[in-house]
């Protein structure tokens, strides 16, 4: 007969408790206070215009839009990565000065729930996050993406233009306003985002201070943007030239065996504000790689966390 | 260090180098992939890691190349208004290398080059004549080097290759119509009837070419009759094909084909008469044409291009008004010169 006190090894009902509580503890530290200057700024950007042009003849309607996605993209990048790594650093140190861990802990709650919780607490808040400045990223895209379609078309009407090509430029217009292509670019911020915070929550487990989570957070953000570097020498020796010595080989091959490379984050959010292509199979492929990042970086926060005593 | 955390160390070591021999090969997969579709940049040159400032060093460091390309751009506009064209040329470079798939900066660096700087030093006072060609020559030149290259990055950008044309068809610059005709012809094959119009206009000034421009323009007009809405193609088209030297299988159109009726046709050559004179464009018969048309609908003197005096320009909303109620042209007088009435 089994035995119906016996805690099981996962439980996502559990997970979705400790997620929930951490949601309200983030929020109680006000941290969506942020959104209102980021609100202020998505808004201001509608009123700036770029400083120069040769005329309308070569104006390029697009540079307007595709300035206020970079701005706004970059502004959601930083917002989101900087919190990811700064709220799971203060997570569990925080539950400790409290004395929450200990009343969790105490419970029949394994360490793999608890960390699960706390990290999917720490994503939904991110992705709430996210969700507000996307929704207002959209909003004023739109009604700028609008006004540079009215301005091109009567200006590519008045210059006689038939109206297959000022359709073709109203497109053109149309491709860089707020586009699927576009909400690419903000899931591949969210999955960096993803994974800086699972780096952040393996760190703090065999960390003894917040302040080395934080700074190893950014380090590692930091390499993860030119881990590719390290990898193309490895692969592509031939294209850069002389090939790398033996020591810059092994050198090259730790850095990319260890560090999460977030070029490819980077490199799908700035080609959707480029309004190039993304194919939805690139979107699966950089999904599979979050979801391996933050599972692996979960499990060995567990195996760290399983026997650490307090 | 305690034996647990020793263990914990080599545990998560060889987990994370364990998945990462896993994920490596799908990574470079993916990114050669971008890289392909020009989605990922190429990596940032040597020289320009040295140039970099502070700011820009850390926006990069920290993944955000293209919104420092962005702020960059704004910043160098302090630079234009300074006049450090070495700096500002320094600047577009380091932008092009954060963004190099955006034409826009190209564009922006080419035209600060190769006119601002430019114009800058052609109209130096503080210099001596020689350094003054000297450093336009040299500034136009760095323009045309900086479209090219982002051309090399962007071959298919019609406006790119549209600014090499107007730079160097240019009549305040150092015109070299063969050079824009090269760089137009590659405008108009990516680009839309505007180029392609502009690739007509720089064959048309070019003497020995008149006969492909026709061809051009016979193959827009099957294209897209609207060109005919544009009065510099109307009277291109029909001057070129008053050319002598025509093949017998050319278009050869007649000035009620082109031209809605008399008028407008001599409203429309009279206009473009002064780009013939100052701009060379191709004239073919037009000043014979332009006699008949005087004589057949009796044009006053003061809208008669071979009168002395005569206005520079017709315009539409005046035309009726000045043939009926002329205007009788006489010599200036200077009152107190000697000699004078």
């Amino acid at each position: 007969m089994s035995n119906p006190y016996k805690t099981s090894f996962f439980s996502p009902r559990r997970v979705i408790i400790i997620a929930s509580s951490t949601v309200t503890q983030l929020v109680r530290m006000k941290v969506f206070y942020f959104l209102a200057p980021v609100a202020l700024l998505f808004v201001g950007l509608q009123f700036f215009d770029n400083l120069f042009y040769q005329g309308p003849e070569t104006m390029v309607p697009e540079q307007q839009l595709r300035m206020h996605k970079n701005l706004c993209l970059g502004t959601m990048m930083f917002f989101t990565s900087l919190f990811a790594i700064v709220f799971t650093a203060l997570i569990i140190p925080s539950d400790i000065e409290d004395r929450t861990l200990y009343t969790i802990l105490c419970k029949p709650v394994p360490r793999l729930d608890y960390l699960a919780g706390k990290l999917l607490g720490v994503l939904s808040v991110l992705f709430i996050a996210m969700l507000v400045m996307d929704l207002l990223l959209v909003i004023t895209l739109h009604y700028r993406a609008a006004t540079v379609s009215a301005d091109l078309g009567r200006y590519l009407t008045a210059m006689n233009f038939s109206e297959i090509e000022v359709a073709r430029g109203q497109a053109e217009v149309a491709r860089h306003g707020p586009t699927l292509l576009l909400q690419y670019g903000v899931l591949a911020h969210f999955g960096k985002a993803c994974v800086l915070a699972a780096v952040a929550l393996l760190i703090s487990t065999f960390s003894t201070s917040t302040l080395f989570t934080i700074a190893s957070g950014f380090m590692i953000w930091i390499i993860g943007s030119f881990q590719s570097v390290a990898r193309d020498g490895i692969f592509n020796a031939a294209e850069y030239g002389e090939a790398p010595g033996l020591a810059d080989r092994i050198l090259g091959t730790l850095i990319s065996l260890i560090f999460p490379d977030f070029q490819l984050f980077e490199a799908i959010a700035d080609a959707s504000a480029r309004a190039q292509e993304i194919l939805l199979d690139d979107m699966l492929k950089l999904g599979g790689l979050t979801l391996l990042y933050v599972g692996i970086y979960t499990v060995l926060s567990w195996f760290v966390f399983s026997d650490k005593e307090f | 260090m305690s034996f647990k955390t020793l263990r914990n160390l080599i545990v998560v070591a060889c987990g994370i180098t364990g998945t990462g021999y896993l994920r490596m090969p799908v990574e470079q997969q993916l990114t050669g992939e971008l890289r392909e579709r020009k989605a990922i940049p190429p990596p940032i040159p040597l020289e320009t890691w040295g140039q970099m400032g502070q700011t820009s060093l850390a926006g990069v460091l920290g993944g955000l190349r293209s919104v420092m390309a962005s702020t960059l751009s704004l910043a160098a506009q302090k630079s234009f208004e300074e006049k450090e064209w070495y700096d500002l040329k320094k600047q577009y470079e380091i932008i092009t290398a954060l963004d190099p798939y955006n034409s826009f900066y190209w564009d922006h660096g080419g035209w600060h080059l190769a006119y601002n700087a430019a114009s800058w030093a052609r109209t130096n006072d503080e210099l001596s004549p020689i350094r003054r060609q000297f450093l336009e020559r040299e500034f136009l030149e760095a323009g045309d080097a900086f479209y090219h290259k982002g051309l090399t990055l962007l071959p298919k950008n019609a406006n790119l290759w549209s600014e090499v044309g107007r730079l160097w068809s240019n009549p305040h610059k150092r015109p070299d119509l063969a050079r824009a005709a090269e760089a137009y012809k590659m405008a108009a094959k990516y680009g839309n009837s505007f180029y392609k119009r502009s690739y007509l206009y720089i064959l048309a000034r070019i003497p020995g070419r008149e006969i492909e421009a026709l061809d051009i323009a016979a193959q827009m007009l099957i294209e897209n009759r609207r060109h005919l809405s544009t009065p510099t193609f109307r009277c291109l088209l029909f001057c070129l094909s008053t050319n002598p030297d025509l093949p017998e299988n050319a278009l050869k159109v007649k000035l009620g084909e082109v031209f809605v009726d008399k008028e407008q046709a001599y409203k429309d050559l009279y206009n473009y008469r002064p780009r013939v004179q100052n701009e060379g464009y191709y004239g073919g018969e037009l000043d014979k044409v332009l006699k008949s048309l005087i004589e057949e609908l009796k044009v006053p003197d003061h809208l008669n291009p071979f009168v002395p005096g005569s206005k520079p320009r017709i315009y539409d909303h005046n035309w009726r008004r000045e043939v009926d109620q002329p205007k009788i042209l006489r010599p200036k007088t200077f009152p107190g010169l000697p000699g004078q009435e």
